[in-house]
């Protein structure tokens, strides 16, 4: 399958679209402990990003300098188009995959 | 505000070094920040210290570490540094003559050895490619386990290998070989020795070997040879040879039935003649005496898995080995990998074995690694020269990477100018070498393209690998101390290890030329030494036994011969013949030197007796005289016998001894003396040994050429002088003399190039202390002093090394081997060979001392 996604990988996708201009480490970082319930290092975090940027779904600029983080500039992400096509990509297949199942996947 | 902790933010920025992390530690900080109001602040720490070694180690760092480094600007444009590096070295090189000349000229010496070592190996690694399939031909071994040693053989046990022939089914061609086939052709002289093969059709289906005359079914017939080209022409000369008959010696009447055309040299077969294999061999198949036997044959198979085949195969046999407590493997070699190869025993021909490589590869890089220390020493020694250019190239921001660069290019250029000179010292030094290389006949040491790629290579290797040290040296330094000229703290003085390496050089030189005088020293002594009979104006004439009588009277009648006697052998040359004596019951053999004489021989050679007059008559029961050496033997061998003169001779025969010979040197110097019978005879005598007492030598001599003339004029006359003889039994000296001259004139001049380039950066870097000294009114042995005492004293060092080493070396491991009968290495010779070494070093130090001693002090000192 082209442009193939990890569930991780997605999911910081879709983090770094819901935080529109102010996806930057630290946001995505705690959006995601906030809403998927998961710690994770930042370490992970930008290892995630870096191959992301890598694959071209990503592109990253420097933002301005803040008081709490030392004087040091944030780096901000942005999604490419690549990236919305294989989020739509990734999207379409699981709504297939559920309005086929055989089996009743409500929870009801 | 709170700070997050500082070690560890140190930690992560030595870490990342010079990658862009300036938002990674921002995200660490704020994240910080956040955990020190919820959690506290020795949590927040804790957590800081977490994220920091897990950040660390990530993928993140490791990439942005890779964009910065391949982010230089230097990486996108090699090419034209490349171009900058050639133009700087070339100016560098231009600038520097003197540097580069002694440099380039150390170098061309010391490769010219290792380009003879290349060449040989390239062509080693081609020997017997020409046959066809040769990937696929391989012969069998035999490696036999004793109690106490291995010995490996390139024979098998020749029933093995008719087991072999009907048993293996994965092996298609066939050759056996034996090579006890050693016919004499009768000529003049001494007989004309050949050696050849026993073999069968098959020898040429597999090795590519072609005919131009005849049939190779010849190997099926009796009385049949296959001759090679050489030994045709050498035979027969333009006269055709198909159908000669060769009169041997021991294998009868041999008829010509092919010639072969001629062939590759580089190959490990060496043979004069091919025969059939006669059946009292082909049926006599034997586990235990298998020397001689070889087998080859062509297979598909892996080399793994014939050896377990024909392993199997030889078990049969185990129970032959058991017996004499020993055990035999076969293995299987591919014919490929016979030359060079290993060091086997009862080898097929002759074969470059590795150790021997080995040996002659390390020679040559004896040779060679002083010239690349002499390099380096002196492209340290010039950094004076060259601080200013590392400095600015620094301070514009020049990389280490590229100050490494740009002497590694500097020097390869530098090793391909030296491979450029040593070609032609190669091409003039090839012949020479070739003629005292033993078993040089298969190799041609012609340069080829393949060969020209080789070099190259080399030479750049060489160059890589010399300038190494210069290049790490300059790019170490501070840009700082390369600007103000302070590359190294004491920049007049050599440091310790260049001193070390000077020392090893002048050891080394030493050695050689302490080896040069032992040798000179030793072929005197040999050519001086008495050996125990007449040799001045003796001159040999080889002839044909049955021609002695009719050749007495006719040379007799000459007047100036004063004196006339034959023999088998030449006196003072090495004896071939020898026969066996036996003890009473015949358990026990004796066996000794065989020299047939005629009666004249004892008095007319002037060899002293110990007991009896010399004189031989015909009796009944042969009569003969023996030397010393034999005697004593003789007596040991019979202890208990009452008449010790009647011996028990071969053939059951029995000899009477009528005269016990004073022992001397029969055979050369280097042999010992050993158990030595000479025979009275009339058909084996192959000189004859005319004392001539003549003022007018050319006369004389065509008078006697003129005699032999009338009674034999189909054959040439041949003279020579017994001493030219003797002399020429030594060649070896002359040989050895010749490449341990040259070695030791390569050692010296590269060692002396070398002296000469420190001493003039040394006294180069001190015109201006040396004019002060002048001017203060220093007179030149003062000066002198100071300047040259410091290489003086590394020659004191380097004596106090290699004169007691060389000593010992010469004395005991090669005088006592090769020239046992002299008394030791004496005095003189090291003398003489140390003064003339240290007179070469002293001319290159005093020529440089004296060249700044002389300037005037004003020029030196004018700009300060």
């Amino acid at each position: 399958m082209k442009g193939y996604l990890g569930e991780f990988e997605e999911l910081v996708l879709l983090t770094i679209a819901h935080l529109g201009e102010e996806a930057y480490g630290v946001a995505i970082l705690e959006n995601i402990a906030i809403r998927a319930n998961r710690t994770l290092s930042l370490g992970a975090l930008h290892s995630t990003l870096t191959r992301l940027e890598e694959k071209g779904l990503i592109t990253s600029y420097l933002g301005e300098p803040t008081a709490t983080r030392g004087g040091r500039r944030k780096r901000y992400f942005e999604l490419q188009q690549k990236a919305i096509i294989s989020l739509n990509d990734m999207k379409s297949l699981r709504d297939e995959l559920w309005s086929v199942s055989k089996i009743n996947l409500s929870l009801k | 505000m709170n700070k997050p902790p500082q070690l560890a933010e140190k930690i992560f920025t030595a870490l990342c070094g010079q990658a862009a992390v300036e938002d990674l530690l921002g995200d660490l900080e704020e994240l910080y920040q956040i955990n020190a109001v919820e959690h506290g602040k020795g949590h927040a720490k804790c957590f800081y210290w977490l994220q920091m070694i897990r950040l660390s180690f990530s993928y993140a760092i490791t990439k942005r570490k890779n964009q910065h480094k391949n982010s230089q600007p230097q990486n996108n444009n090699f090419i034209a540094m490349l171009k900058s590096y050639f133009k700087i070295s070339f100016r560098n090189i231009i600038k520097q003559k003197t540097f580069t000349f002694l440099s380039v000229f150390g170098l061309a010496l010391g490769m010219s050895i290792a380009l003879l070592a290349l060449t040989m190996m390239v062509e080693l690694k081609q020997f017997d490619k020409f046959h066809k399939d040769s990937s696929k031909i391989y012969r069998v071994t035999t490696e036999v386990t004793g109690l106490e040693s291995t010995s490996r053989y390139a024979s098998i046990p020749s029933a093995l290998a008719y087991l072999c022939d009907d048993a293996l089914p994965s092996i298609t061609n066939k050759v056996h070989i034996n090579d006890k086939f050693f016919p004499s052709v009768k000529t003049t002289g001494d007989p004309f020795r050949l050696s050849g093969y026993l073999t069968g059709p098959a020898f040429l289906d597999m090795f590519s070997f072609p005919l131009i005359e005849g049939n190779k079914s010849a190997l099926n017939m009796p009385g049949k040879v296959i001759i090679t080209s050489e030994l045709a022409e050498k035979l027969f000369g333009q006269k055709p040879a198909m159908n000669q008959i060769l009169k041997t010696e021991n294998w009868g009447n041999l008829e010509v039935a092919g010639v072969l055309a001629p062939f590759p040299k580089n190959t490990h077969f060496t043979f004069d003649l091919l025969a059939a294999i006669p059946s009292s061999i082909s049926n006599n198949k034997k586990w235990d005496d298998f020397h001689g036997n070889f087998y080859y044959f062509k297979s598909d198979k892996s080399i793994a898995s014939l050896e377990k085949e024909i392993n199997a195969l030889g078990n049969t046999g185990a129970s032959f080995f058991e017996a004499k407590n020993t055990e035999a493997n076969y293995r299987v070699q591919s014919i490929l990998d016979i030359n060079p190869g290993p060091d086997l025993d009862d080898e097929v021909g002759f074969v470059f074995d590795k150790a021997g490589l080995l040996l002659f590869f390390g020679t040559a890089l004896l040779i060679l690694l002083p010239a690349c220390i002499n390099y380096v020493n002196m492209a340290i020694a010039s950094a004076l020269k060259r601080s200013k250019e590392i400095g600015i190239r620094k301070v514009m921001g020049g990389q280490s990477e590229q100050i490494i660069h740009q002497f590694l290019v500097e020097t390869i250029l530098i090793c391909l100018i030296a491979l450029g000179i040593s070609t032609i010292f190669f091409s003039l030094i090839r012949d020479e070498f070739l003629s005292s290389l033993v078993g040089a006949s298969s190799l041609t040491f012609a340069l080829n393209f393949k060969l020209v790629f080789i070099f190259i290579l080399f030479a750049i290797g060489t160059g890589l690998l010399t300038g190494l040290v210069p290049a790490f040296f300059y790019a170490r330094t501070s840009p700082i101390a390369a600007l103000r000229n302070t590359i190294g703290s004491n920049k007049v003085s050599i440091s310790g290890v260049r001193k070390g390496l000077m020392v090893f050089q002048f050891v080394v030189s030493l050695v050689f030329m302490i080896g040069i005088g032992v040798l000179v020293r030793q072929y005197q002594h040999t050519l001086t030494y008495n050996l125990g009979f007449h040799k001045e104006n003796v001159l040999v004439v080889p002839i044909e036994s049955s021609q002695a009588e009719l050749l007495r009277n006719t040379f007799l009648s000459n007047a100036e011969v004063k004196d006339i006697s034959f023999s088998s052998s030449i006196p003072g040359t090495p004896l071939s013949r020898s026969v066996y004596f036996y003890s009473q019951n015949k358990f026990d053999s004796l066996r000794a030197k065989e020299v047939f004489i005629d009666d004249q021989f004892i008095d007319h050679m002037e060899i002293e007796m110990v007991w009896g007059d010399g004189k031989i008559l015909t009796n009944q029961i042969e009569q003969v005289l023996v030397n010393q050496s034999l005697m004593t033997k003789l007596n040991i061998l019979n202890p208990s016998k009452k008449d010790s003169l009647l011996s028990q001779f071969q053939n059951d025969q029995k000899v009477q001894i009528v005269g016990v010979i004073k022992d001397y040197n029969h055979e050369p110097l280097n042999e010992r003396i050993e158990p030595m019978v000479m025979r009275l005879s009339d058909s084996g005598l192959n000189y004859a040994l005319l004392s001539i007492t003549s003022q007018d030598l050319p006369k004389t001599l065509s008078s006697l050429e003129s005699g032999w003339e009338q009674l034999y004029p189909n054959q040439p006359f041949k003279s020579t002088f017994l001493d030219t003889e003797i002399e020429s039994a030594y060649e070896y000296f002359m040989i050895g003399l010749k490449i341990f001259g040259f070695l030791a004139l390569l050692v010296v001049t590269i060692s002396s190039l070398g002296l000469l380039g420190m001493v003039i950066y040394s006294t180069e870097n001190r015109t201006k202390e040396v004019a002060i000294r002048k001017v203060l009114g220093a007179d030149g042995f003062s000066l002198l002093k100071s300047l040259a005492s410091m290489f003086f004293k590394m020659w004191v060092i380097a004596l106090i090394i290699a004169v007691p080493s060389a000593y010992l070396f010469y004395d005991s491991v090669f005088v006592s081997i090769f020239n046992k009968f002299s008394g030791g290495v004496g005095f003189a010779e090291i003398f003489v060979s140390t003064i003339v070494t240290i007179g070469i070093g002293a001319l290159a130090i005093l020529w440089q001392t004296q060249k700044i001693m002389r300037t005037n002090p004003v020029h030196n000192l004018r700009n300060d």
